[in-house]
């Protein structure tokens, strides 16, 4: 409305009257204004309106009508439209003054009490068309040439392209129109459905159950989201199961040549490609995909913890893959969720949990760093046991004298290479430990501590560890009240139960035995293991267990501590064995000492299985001895 | 009523009850008798509405615009089922493809960008893939986020993030980003250069340098940045699924 102004009825110049309209109310914008029941003229350059009989007219130039519209009826309204719509642009800062000074709509109205003035509408279109007035101001402008041409020029061509404009806003605003209607109507449905589901929800029952179906379908042509009906009404659908059994077939050939499972958003880009028409949405497909196990499909629908739903074959079980994913990282130390992914052919997103799923079971453990999340093979055994062997591989070595004394594989007689000697050990004691954890339950257990690798710590930590691992078992040992705890160690393992022997916890322990060992670290210093161990006289001195005895007095292990070596060990270590047992008789202590005929420095532990080997039968008597 | 003493009263009592209940599910059936004239009535409407304006849906991306903007503040949903009563339309199909290109886009783009990628960019790929007609060139961002929104309830982890007014994330492996992460990849958007670093952070969010790195390194360890060490001064993380973007926008 503001873009009206007072004036008088005087025409300007080259303004032409043209036609008149009676009972005509002004709106601005969608509200009322106190302008009704006036006369209204059209001239070629003005609305003018005006209150019949009072000398106050406004006017509206013409100009600033840029469309023209009449109003649709709403869908209640019987009669034919009343109104008319005129868009206005913007008004000049400054200009004359009017009703009027500032309104917040861009357009007016025009209501004819009676109806709409089909002549008043087509002569107003036709002059706002011709646009007298900007004729005239290019008559004035350039007096060289007739303005006609001008027209049918740039002008010209600007005006048809306004036009077509206009044509399609038409359109588009008719399609606006019918689409506000629609969904007025929509609305309300939606709200009545809203009412009826509570009540559903409420009393159930009271409406009978073809109807509530027939609801139900309502709701879901719809597209209305109801808890109410979502799961029970979807899932006995007839078209559901057509579709269930249709993807099904599409799918089974490809989930078949990825190892029998796809993520769900992959089947569904198949399963659209395939149709090619009539393409699924994904509600409809998560609903068929649901009832695949009601029916027995060889595909069932699956989801994960975190929320990743895959197809995958009915047939499949998580333990034959767990079982499987472990044997490969076993293989490969460790394995990211993409190094699976490539190995087993499937996305990454399946590979990361399947590896999760292992985890749950138990076989496989994570690391998360910044390099990424990867799995290792659970190393966390479960079994406990009561009788520790300390056990430590012998290690390659180089030819020197006193090398080849403290290298037994290099002593040993029965293998050409030495590098032989240790496979074999390795296997054959590997193979005797299984058939005794298989043999024996409860009473003679072996258990397998795997310390921190020799050549990356010192012998101290290694050291520290061993008194940690024996007050842990002394603790288990107390809660599962077993009778006794007895020390076993052979080679280097022999060495660390001596040391054990030397500190405060032996008082706890029954008793020993020493198979093998060293006793005496010094020798050790002009050889390769030096390398590693990182000896000198003082620590060797340290380390040694022959040297602590002055601690070992009065510690009572009569006949409780077993000294024992093969026949064919090499003389560095029987010297060792014969040393330590002097320390013994020095101080008083009887000890037994052993020398096992024919056997070498692996043999002598490799025999054990054996319940006739001698020294199984030394070792046991002992410890019954004892009890 | 006038309550009667006795058992003659408790009997009533009970007599009316019944009868106000019948009157209930009288008065129910009626709803529902309603419901299904509103339905059939709606259903015409619809397909009047449909017969005239269907092509118009599939060119003009404004009018979509309308549309979803309307059935969204009723409660509808246009593409909940095939073979319902908005399939008359004939948008489904249109949105279902959209969602599929965008699936193949995103799985295309994912070993590069870990897996986020920017909606312009999305929308070039897909005008790209779709074809050179103009129809095919008329898809909006709107167009996108709606049907990206769909692909939620597979569980993929498809989700939208708005990293500004009108400029948005599509992350189509699952991941968790959580507010700080937002704030980064905002400002590497705003800034227009596709890298960040630690004292960029200090400057411009005022972080202290613990927070700046565990972010960082967050994003290193989601694949969605990667590190630079060439950088005399300090590290410098790129982020791919930004690339595109800073591109076009210095192009303008």
């Amino acid at each position: 409305m503001d873009r009206f102004e007072y004036s008088t009825s005087n025409l300007q110049p080259n303004e032409s009257y043209i036609l008149r309209s009676y009972n005509i109310k002004l709106y601005d914008g969608d509200n009322k204004t106190l302008f009704e029941n006036g006369e209204l003229i059209l001239t070629s350059h003005r609305l003018i309106w005006f209150l019949p009989g009072s000398n106050n007219y406004l006017s509206l130039y013409l100009k600033y009508i840029v469309y023209i519209e009449e109003e649709k009826p709403n869908v209640f309204m019987f009669s034919k439209s009343k109104r008319l719509n005129l868009y206005l642009i913007e008004p000049p800062k400054i200009r004359p003054p009017g009703p009027v000074s500032i309104s917040s709509f861009n357009f007016i109205k025009l209501s004819f009490k009676d109806k709409l003035d089909i002549e008043f509408v087509n002569a107003l279109n036709n002059v706002v068309q011709q646009k007298k007035w900007e004729t005239v101001e290019l008559v004035q402008k350039t007096d060289v040439k007739p303005p006609i041409k001008f027209r049918t020029g740039i002008v010209g061509i600007e005006r048809s392209l306004e036009e077509k404009q206009k044509a399609t806003n038409e359109s588009i605003s008719v399609a606006f129109q019918d689409l506000n209607k629609l969904m007025l109507m929509a609305k309300d449905m939606v709200d009545l459905s809203k009412n009826i589901s509570t009540k559903i929800k409420d009393k159930q029952g009271d409406i009978t159950d073809d109807e509530t179906i027939k609801f139900k379908s309502y709701l879901l042509s719809l597209g209305v989201e109801d808890p109410v009906t979502r799961d029970t009404f979807q899932s006995d659908s007839e078209y559901f199961t057509q579709l269930a059994n249709e993807i099904c077939r599409i799918i089974e050939k490809p989930i078949n040549e990825v190892s029998g499972i796809m993520v769900l958003t992959d089947v569904y880009c198949r399963v659209n490609r395939a149709r090619g028409l009539e393409l699924l949405s994904p509600q409809d497909f998560l609903s068929a995909c649901k009832m695949m196990e009601k029916l027995k499909l060889p595909i069932v629908l699956r989801q994960f913890d975190s929320g990743v739903k895959v197809l995958q074959l009915a047939s499949q079980s998580d333990e034959v893959i767990v079982d499987y994913i472990q044997s490969l990282l076993i293989q490969s130390t460790f394995l990211t969720a993409e190094n699976l992914a490539k190995i087993l052919d499937i996305p990454v997103i399946l590979a990361k949990e399947r590896l999760i799923i292992v985890e749950k079971f138990s076989k496989a453990c994570r690391d998360e760093s910044i390099e990424g999340l990867r799995f290792y093979p659970n190393k966390f055994l479960e079994d406990l046991y009561a009788f520790c062997f300390f056990f430590l591989l012998p290690m390659n070595s180089i030819n020197f004298e006193t090398e080849k004394q403290y290298s037994p594989s290099q002593w040993c007689s029965r293998h050409r290479r030495s590098d032989k000697v240790e496979q074999n050990h390795i296997e054959n004691v590997t193979k005797l430990s299984q058939d005794v954890k298989n043999k024996f339950q409860c009473e003679s257990n072996i258990l397998f501590y795997q310390y921190q690798n020799p050549f990356s710590v010192s012998l101290d930590t290694i050291m520290t560890e061993m008194e940690e691992l024996v007050e842990f078992l002394l603790e288990i040992g107390n809660a599962r009240n077993w009778s006794s705890l007895w020390l076993g160690g052979h080679s280097a393992g022999a060495h660390l139960a001596a040391s054990i022997l030397c500190c405060n916890l032996r008082f706890s322990i029954s008793g020993f035995i020493l198979i093998s060992g060293i006793y005496d670290l010094r020798p050790l210093i002009n050889t390769s293991f030096n390398a590693a161990l990182k000896l000198n006289d003082n620590s060797a001195k340290k380390l040694s267990p022959i040297f602590k005895f002055s601690t070992v007095l009065g510690a009572p292990f009569n006949n409780k501590i077993l000294l024992v070596m093969g026949e064919f060990e090499s003389p560095a270590f029987l010297e060792q064995q014969q040393r330590f047992a002097q320390e013994f008789i020095k101080i008083g202590l009887k000890i037994k000492t052993e020398i096992i005929s024919n056997a070498d420095h692996f043999q002598i532990v490799e025999w054990l299985n054996d319940e006739n080997y001698s020294l199984t039968k030394i070792i046991i008597e002992m410890i019954r001895a004892e009890s | 009523m006038r309550r009667r003493p006795g058992i003659g009263g408790i009997q009533k009592q009970r007599l009316e009850q019944e009868k106000y209940k019948d009157k209930g599910t009288i008065l129910q059936l009626n709803y529902l008798e309603q419901m299904s004239q509103q339905v059939e009535i709606f259903r015409r409407n619809l397909e009047e509405f449909a017969l005239k304006h269907k092509t118009e849906i599939k060119k003009n991306p404004q009018f979509r615009r309308q549309f979803q903007e309307m059935c969204a503040s009723i409660g509808v949903d246009p593409l909940a089922s095939g073979k319902g009563f908005w399939s008359v339309l004939g948008i489904g199909d249109f949105y279902h493809e959209l969602t599929v290109q965008i699936v193949e886009v995103c799985l295309a783009t994912n070993y590069k960008n870990g897996g986020l990628i920017s909606l312009n960019e999305l929308r070039l790929r897909l005008i790209k893939a779709r074809g050179k007609s103009i129809q095919h060139q008329e898809i909006n961002n709107d167009d996108l986020l709606f049907a990206a929104k769909k692909l939620n309830i597979f569980g993929n982890g498809f989700c939208i993030i708005e990293i500004s007014k009108g400029e948005y994330l599509v992350q189509s492996i699952p991941g968790e980003l959580n507010m700080d992460h937002t704030a980064v990849l905002q400002l590497v958007s705003k800034q227009n250069k596709p890298y960040m670093s630690v004292s960029i952070l200090r400057e411009q969010l005022q972080w202290d340098t613990e927070r700046a790195k565990k972010s960082l390194n967050h994003m290193i360890k989601e694949g969605l940045a990667w590190m630079d060490l060439k950088n005399t001064t300090e590290n410098l993380y790129w982020f791919p699924s930004m690339f595109n973007e800073c591109i076009n926008s210095q192009d303008n």
